[in-house]
C-alpha cells in the first residue's frame, strides 16, 4: 500500500465571496518530489498556507503523515520544513543567529548541526554578515537551511527558485534532488517556472483558479506529451500491415475515421508515404504532432492568456 | 512552550530597540537623581536612606508611570509587529505551536522585559544616588523584602500595561500604526482621562492611578488589593482579546 505523506480532502478557502481554493484533493506519496504548478494567483500559496497551518480552511480536511485532526496534525508539524513565499528571516541577525533561533524553537542546541546545514547550502563562510545585507539567492539558501533544520521528512517550498541566478537554480535543483534521493525527504515545490520544475518533479499537481485540475506522475506526463505522426489514410487495416510488416513496429494506435498515431518513426514520414502508396493506400494527411511540456501545462492552466 | 519562550527571550536579548530603551531609562533616571543634587543638604528630609530614593522615583506619578509605558510601547511594537513585517511570525505556527502558546510566550517575554526595565531603573537610581549623596541611613533584609514586594506589584501593573500594547500589536500588525496608536494611548489619551477622574473612586480603574499608591515601603493593604485586581483585569481582558484575534487570524 502506498504511504501518503499528505492528503487533502475537499480543501476549500473562501475570503468573503471570493473562493481562493476550491475542493482540492491532493495526494503526495512518500519520496515524491511534487511539482505544484499554477500561474500567479491560482491558489498555490493559499493551499500551502492551509497545509502548514497558517490559514484555517473554510471546508475540507488535511491528513499529514497519516494523521488527521488538528491535535495530531500539530504534533506532526515539526517534521515539516517550509519556505512560504519568501524565507522568513530576521534581517538584523546573522545566518548563524537565524539558525540558532530556529534551533531553540525546535529544541536543537547543537551548533555542529547548524554549521553542517549552513555548509550544505553553501553559507558556511558568511561569518558575521547580517541577513539584511544578503543577496536574494543567499536568503533563499538560508531559508532552505532553516527548513532543513530539525531533519524534516517533508519539505514544502513555495517558489524557492525565485530570484536565483541560473547558477543558483542549478545548485538548488541538485541540492533538492540530493536531499530527496539520499535522505528520502519528500518535497512539495511550487513554481510557475515549468521547465525547471519538469527537471525535478516526479509527480505533478496543476492548479487553476483555485481548483486542482489534474495530478499525474512524470511518466504519465511523458506519455501525454510524447510526439507522434498522425496519419489519415483510406485503409487503416492495410496501413497497419505496412507498419508491422515493413517497418517492424507495433508502437502505433488506430483511431476511428482511419486515423493512425505512430509513436516512433518520427523522422521516416517520407518512407512511410512511399510504402503506403506502393500498397494502394491513399494518404489524406500526415503530420508530426504532440505537445511539449510547456504547451501541455498551459492548456491545463487555462491557455496562454495568463502565462 | 519552553522552546518558544527560549526563542522569544533570545529575540529580546538580541533586540537593539530593547537595549536602547534600557539605556534611555538609565540615562533619564540618572539625570533626575543628579538634578536633586541641589537639595543635597536636605537629603535626609527627602528620603530617610539611600534606599528610599528608589521609592521616590517609582512614587512620582508624573515620571515612571508615563515614561516606562512609552518605552514598553516601543519595544513591544518592535518585537511583535516586527515579526509580522519579516514574516517570522509564521515560524512558530508552521512548526505546530498553538496560537495560545505563542501568545502566552510573547506575554511572558513582555513581562520579563518589563522586569528588566524596572531593575535597570532601580539599579541606576541606587548607584547614582550613592555617587551623588553617598551611602546613608539604614538598610536591612526586611527593607530588601519590601522592595521586592514593590517590584512584583509594579511589574504586574506594568505587565498589564504591556498587555494592552501586545493586544494592539496583534490587532494592527503594522509597525508604524501600532507604534502610533500605542504612544497616542499612553501619552495623549490616558493621562488627561485619568486626571479627570483622579479624585473619584472610579479613578483607580485606570492602571496609571495604581502605580503611586503601591510604590511605597508600606502601602495600604486595600491599595495592594485594588492594584492587583485592576492589573489582573486588564491582563485577562487584553490578553483574551489579543489571543482571540491571533487565533482567528490568517497568517500571511
Amino acid at each position: 500500500m502506498d504511504e501518503y505523506i499528505l492528503q487533502t480532502f475537499g480543501l476549500t478557502k473562501q475570503y468573503g465571496n471570493n473562493t481562493a481554493v476550491y475542493n482540492v484533493n491532493m495526494k503526495i506519496k512518500k519520496g515524491d518530489i511534487y511539482g505544484f504548478i499554477g500561474r500567479n494567483g491560482a491558489g498555490k500559496t493559499t493551499t500551502i498556507r492551509m497545509i502548514t497551518g497558517l490559514v484555517t480552511p473554510t471546508k475540507g480536511e488535511i491528513e499529514l503523515f497519516s494523521q488527521k485532526g488538528e491535535k495530531n496534525i500539530k504534533a506532526g508539524r515539526p517534521r515539516l520544513g517550509s519556505i512560504i513565499e519568501h524565507p522568513a528571516l530576521y534581517p538584523d541577525f546573522t545566518a548563524f543567529e537565524n539558525m540558532k533561533l530556529r534551533g531553540k524553537l525546535l529544541g536543537i542546541p547543537d551548533k555542529k548541526v547548524i554549521n553542517s546545514i549552513l555548509g550544505t547550502v553553501g553559507l558556511s563562510d558568511v561569518g558575521k554578515k547580517k541577513v539584511k545585507n544578503f543577496s536574494l539567492g543567499m536568503r533563499q539558501r538560508l531559508g532552505l537551511a532553516l527548513a532543513l533544520l530539525g531533519n524534516p521528512d517533508f519539505l514544502i517550498l513555495d517558489e524557492p527558485i525565485n530570484g536565483l541566478d541560473p547558477e543558483g537554480i542549478v545548485e538548488m535543483r541538485k541540492l533538492l534532488k540530493k536531499l530527496n534521493e539520499e535522505q528520502g525527504i519528500t518535497i512539495l515545490i511550487s513554481s510557475h517556472i515549468l521547465g525547471e520544475l519538469s527537471k525535478l518533479a516526479t509527480r505533478y499537481g496543476v492548479i487553476n483558479n483555485g481548483t486542482l485540475v489534474e495530478e499525474f506522475t512524470d511518466k504519465e506526463l511523458q506519455l501525454k506529451c510524447r510526439k507522434y505522426l498522425s496519419l489519415k489514410v483510406s485503409d487503416s487495416a492495410k496501413t497497419s500491415f505496412v507498419l508491422e510488416d515493413i517497418f517492424k513496429t507495433t508502437n502505433y494506435e488506430v483511431l476511428p475515421d482511419n486515423i493512425i498515431k505512430v509513436y516512433n518513426l518520427l523522422d521516416m514520414s517520407g518512407e512511410i508515404c512511399l510504402e503506403l502508396a506502393k500498397n494502394d493506400v491513399k494518404i489524406y494527411s500526415i503530420e508530426s504532432k504532440g505537445d511539449d511540456l510547456e504547451e501541455y501545462f498551459m492548456k491545463l492552466m487555462g491557455g496562454n492568456n495568463h502565462a | 512552550m519552553l522552546n518558544l519562550l527560549r526563542a522569544d527571550l533570545y529575540k529580546l536579548r538580541r533586540s537593539k530597540s530593547f537595549y536602547i530603551c534600557l539605556a534611555i531609562i538609565a540615562l533619564v533616571v540618572a539625570y533626575i537623581i543628579i538634578d536633586f543634587k541641589s537639595s543635597a543638604h536636605m537629603k535626609e528630609q527627602l528620603n530617610p536612606s539611600t534606599f528610599h530614593w528608589i521609592y521616590m522615583l517609582f512614587e512620582e506619578q508624573a515620571f515612571l508611570p508615563y515614561f516606562i509605558p512609552a518605552l514598553q510601547a516601543i519595544f513591544i511594537t518592535m518585537l511583535i509587529t516586527g515579526e509580522y513585517s519579516t514574516g517570522t511570525i509564521k515560524d512558530s505556527v508552521s512548526l505546530g505551536f498553538s496560537h495560545t502558546k505563542v501568545y502566552m510566550s510573547k506575554l511572558i517575554t513582555v513581562s520579563i522585559g518589563t522586569i528588566l526595565m524596572l531593575l535597570v531603573a532601580i539599579f541606576t537610581t541606587g548607584i547614582t544616588s550613592i555617587f551623588v549623596f553617598g551611602i546613608y541611613g539604614s538598610f536591612s533584609i526586611y527593607d530588601l523584602m519590601l522592595l521586592i514586594r514593590m517590584l512584583i506589584i509594579q511589574d504586574l501593573l506594568y505587565t498589564a500595561h504591556g498587555s494592552i500594547f501586545l493586544m494592539i500589536a496583534f490587532l494592527i500588525k503594522n509597525i508604524g500604526s501600532t507604534m502610533a496608536v500605542s504612544l497616542l494611548l499612553s501619552l495623549v489619551i490616558v493621562p488627561p482621562l485619568s486626571t479627570l477622574v483622579e479624585n473619584s473612586d472610579w479613578g483607580r480603574i485606570f492602571l496609571i492611578m495604581n502605580f503611586s499608591p503601591t510604590a511605597l515601603p508600606h502601602p495600604q493593604a486595600v491599595d495592594i488589593r485594588v492594584a492587583i485586581a485592576v492589573a489582573l483585569s486588564y491582563l485577562i481582558l487584553c490578553s483574551g482579546i489579543g489571543w482571540f484575534t491571533f487565533k482567528k487570524q490568517d497568517i500571511k
